[in-house]
């Protein structure tokens, strides 16, 4: 219909800025003169508050030297607000070993890990299943080539998980489990996870949501004998999710972001 | 809210003065007491009171006896008491100071003391911030006059410094105007001059309204001179007490303030070219740059003003250029946007007009009452030969509107006592009608800082207190001084929705005749269409871009409204009449 024209500050940098401006910078802003008496968007075109969002999505595991996962998954998530929403997530594929698990002992070359060298080190992760709490304090919206609005929200995530694992094991074990052709046991790991999350919204029903989360767990380490017994190592997965979002309702609900 | 009528938005600006003015609170329409007069030396006023009365006449002794001892007695005892409750204030105990004083004026046989009880009294009240309370006991010290009691200037200044605090000065300005023959403490001079100015000022738009034309000027040439008593000095710092006793204060640019006076009184005297120099100098005064002390919303009311002025007088671009210098967000900007839609529209820039009433028309603002800006719009596609955009323009101001226009006739109709007019009869959408006149705000602002005395600053006072006969008394006082308020608002109240429902049955009406309107032209579309045996195309495909200047980004409007881009909104009008009219001739 008609074209706003405005000079905006992207709304991506707004968290950071916000924080960073002084105060008096701030009361100077130009959007700072109705701020507390009218809200900052209204008649938003994406709502999520009351909504169920469903997200089949694909994860990738960051910066593990042993094993790189490739998982898919699905995720819900319901939200209260705009702002604040909470979800069940289960992903779960394959652990491949990363091009970077390679030794080299001292005077020799180097040479892939073995079998039963990997059986010795963490971070084989099976599944993963969680639940989360996010909070969504930014929506913004992106000029795009001055001709298209792209609509975006940020959120800060967190929650506790259950991560399956392949159990790590001591050399002489994993010696011996690799030479018969077996596969270390599967154990269960209570950890959490912090992450980022963005959505890209594409219509009123899809979003393209993209999450980088570290999920934190403890797994015990044989070869690393401490006061006699393995030593319970703290791992850090960092995992980037890719999904496409669909709403249900597919329409916004009446009511929930009307006036301002 | 007529388009056609500007000009008396300007005068009706004076309403939203700063510190505003209006015919509140007892303003009197007798002709004024002489001003003081010059030869006074306020100076030596406050240094020199008139002894009170009760000192002033000794006591008549017979020869060979003594004083009663009930006089003696009361005399003695009087001094011991204030003495303490000095003590107590000077501890900023003032709840106790306050009580022990109220203890005082009720003994009768305390009476030489009474007069300072009271000041006393008066300055504990402030200093607790029970601002109308001490404003009831000043108005008993300032009753007496100078010649009766030696805290009359003393009790002018807390006059000014109690002012100073409330949401509005209007509470005190008709104060001022009572006790202005008695003189003034010298470092209030140009604050009492200002406000006596806005006084007149106000007393000339009640008496012009009373059909009393003469007065009326005489009334404006009266604030003219007191507005040119205020000197340029005044608004550069804090007044310095002279009495030395109420605290001094920031009383903001009292120059800038009168020379806008003097601004409104010289249009109301018709002096449109003088008055626009006068806003152009509170423009200059008010520049942030220029070390003055600030008044954004000052400055923001005089470029409404003149903004008013020239489109008043058909410049439109210069009343375009003047509202675009009103501060985004400022208190008058929603209602300078609205003007400037008609500029706008004067000189051709539909898509602009059609842009502002977008933003007035937002959600943001769906409470805010413009019902104008409808029928504006209707007309501005109307003459875009947007036929059914203008028919579902209008059709949506009479779902709106009518329903109002039904209340208000319901309203209007009904007998109900001025003290209860507002409360009982209106519904929240009337009553912020009923506030667009700046009075009837300032007025319910008043209760509402009185109401808010009573719960917190009473309230939250121990129940000792608020049973004490100082705490019975000082509620007493302020549901008096508010059942007044409150009485005066719903007169005002009734005549302005009385006002509102008669302009919104002309505008209901107008948007009729522009229904028709559309309606003729759509059937003489569809005959032409008829006689050419196709269809006839009353509109074209117009040529436009999205291109914006450098300093700016483009951003599509998708339904959506973003505080940021209020007032920004430019309507892209991509079809328009075939033949399209000649653009307005005006500036």
């Amino acid at each position: 219909m008609s074209p706003a024209t405005t000079t905006r500050s992207l709304a991506a940098a707004l968290v950071l800025a916000a924080a960073a401006a002084p105060g008096a910078a701030r009361a100077g802003n130009k959007a700072d003169a109705f701020e507390g008496k009218i809200r900052p968007v209204s008649g938003q075109l994406y709502q999520k508050a009351g909504r169920l969002e469903l997200t089949p999505l694909g994860a990738l595991s960051l910066e593990d030297a042993f094993y790189t996962k490739y998982f898919g998954g699905l995720k819900a998530t319901w939200h209260f607000s705009e702002f604040l929403a909470v979800s069940g997530e289960v992903s779960t594929g394959a652990a491949q070993r990363t091009g970077s698990a390679v030794v080299c002992p001292a005077n020799q070359g180097c040479h892939p890990a073995s079998q039963a060298e990997l059986y010795q080190v963490p971070g084989r992760v099976r599944m993963i299943g969680g639940l989360e709490l996010a909070w969504s304090p930014v929506y913004g919206k992106l000029n795009v080539f001055a001709e298209k609005v792209a609509h975006f929200d940020l959120s800060l995530l967190a929650g506790p998980d259950l991560v399956v694992h392949d159990e790590v094991l001591a050399s002489a074990d994993a010696s011996a489990l690799a030479a018969a052709g077996g596969k270390p046991a599967t154990k269960n790991a209570f950890g959490g996870h912090v992450g980022l999350g963005v959505r890209l919204f594409l219509s009123e029903a899809l979003a393209l949501r993209w999450e980088l989360k570290d999920y934190v767990y403890a797994v015990d380490v044989p070869n690393w004998q401490e006061n006699g017994r393995a030593r319970r190592d703290v791992q850090n997965q960092l995992f980037t999710e890719l999904g496409l979002s669909v709403f249900f309702p597919f329409r916004n609900r009446a009511g929930t972001q009307g006036a301002p | 809210m007529s388009r056609t009528a500007l000009a008396g938005l300007v005068l009706s600006l004076a309403v939203a003065l700063p510190a505003p003015a209006s015919a509140q609170l007892g303003l009197d329409l007798t002709a004024p007491e002489p001003p003081p007069k010059k030869k006074e030396e306020p100076k030596k006023a406050p240094a020199k009171p008139a002894p009170a009365p009760e000192k002033a006449k000794p006591r008549e002794q017979k020869p060979g006896l003594e004083l009663t001892p009930l006089d003696l007695g009361g005399k003695s005892d009087v001094r011991p008491r204030l003495d303490a409750a000095k003590k107590l204030l000077d501890q900023k105990k003032h709840e106790e100071a306050a009580a022990a004083l109220d203890a005082v004026l009720r003994e009768p046989g305390l009476a030489d003391g009474h007069d300072e009880a009271r000041y006393l009294l008066v300055k504990a009240l402030a200093l607790q911030g029970l601002h109308y309370s001490a404003l009831t006991y000043l108005d008993e010290i300032l009753e007496r006059g100078p010649s009766r009691t030696k805290y009359f200037h003393s009790a002018l200044e807390w006059l000014f410094y109690v002012g100073k605090r409330l949401g509005n000065e209007q509470p005190i300005l008709s104060r001022v105007a009572r006790h202005a023959r008695d003189g003034v403490p010298p470092a209030y001079q140009d604050r009492f001059h200002f406000l006596l100015a806005k006084y007149e000022f106000e007393r000339g738009r009640a008496l012009e309204e009373a059909g009393r034309a003469e007065e009326a000027t005489a009334a404006w040439r009266e604030a003219r001179r007191l507005a040119g008593l205020v000197r340029r000095e005044a608004g550069a710092g804090a007044a310095v007490s002279s009495t030395g006793e109420a605290p001094v204060e920031d009383a903001g640019d009292v120059y800038a303030r009168a020379q806008f006076t003097d601004g409104l009184a010289l249009y109301a005297l018709k002096e449109e070219q003088a008055a626009t120099e006068k806003f152009k100098e509170v423009v200059r005064l008010t520049n942030p740059k220029k070390g003055r002390t600030g008044d954004p919303e000052l400055r923001e009311l005089a470029f409404l003003q003149l903004a008013r002025i020239h489109y008043q007088n058909k410049q439109n671009r210069y009343a375009v250029f003047y509202y675009g210098k009103m501060p985004w967000g400022g208190a008058q900007w929603l209602e300078g946007l609205w003007e400037a839609s008609y500029a706008h529209y004067r000189v051709g820039e539909h898509e602009k007009a059609l842009g502002n009433l977008l933003t007035l028309q937002s959600a943001y603002f769906q409470d805010e009452y413009y019902p104008e800006s409808w029928v504006l719009k209707a007309i501005v596609y109307y003459e875009n030969c947007r036929y059914p955009e203008a028919r579902l323009v209008l059709s949506e101001f009479s779902r709106r509107y009518e329903a109002v226009y039904d209340e208000l006739v319901a309203i209007t109709s009904k007998p109900a006592a001025a003290s209860s007019f507002l409360e009982l009869s209106a519904s929240p959408r009337v009553k912020k009608l009923a506030e667009t006149d700046q009075t009837i705000k300032r007025l319910g602002e008043t209760a509402a800082e009185i109401d808010a005395e009573v719960d917190r600053g009473l309230g939250r006072r121990d129940a000792a207190f608020r049973a004490s006969p100082l705490g019975k008394a000082l509620q007493e006082r302020l549901a008096k001084e508010k059942a007044a308020l409150v009485t005066e608002a719903g007169l005002r109240a009734r005549g302005k929705l009385e006002y509102e429902r008669d302009q919104l049955r002309a505008m209901l009406a107008q948007a009729l005749r522009i229904s028709i309107e559309v309606s003729r032209q759509e059937r003489e579309a569809l005959e032409g269409s008829l006689a050419a045996g196709s269809q006839v195309e009353v509109v074209k495909d117009l040529r436009w871009t999205h291109a914006v200047s450098d300093e700016h980004l483009y951003w599509p409007y998708e339904g959506e409204f973003w505080r940021d881009e209020l007032g920004t909104y430019s309507y892209t009008l991509t079809k328009g009449c075939k033949d399209r009219p000649p653009r307005s001739s005006a500036r």
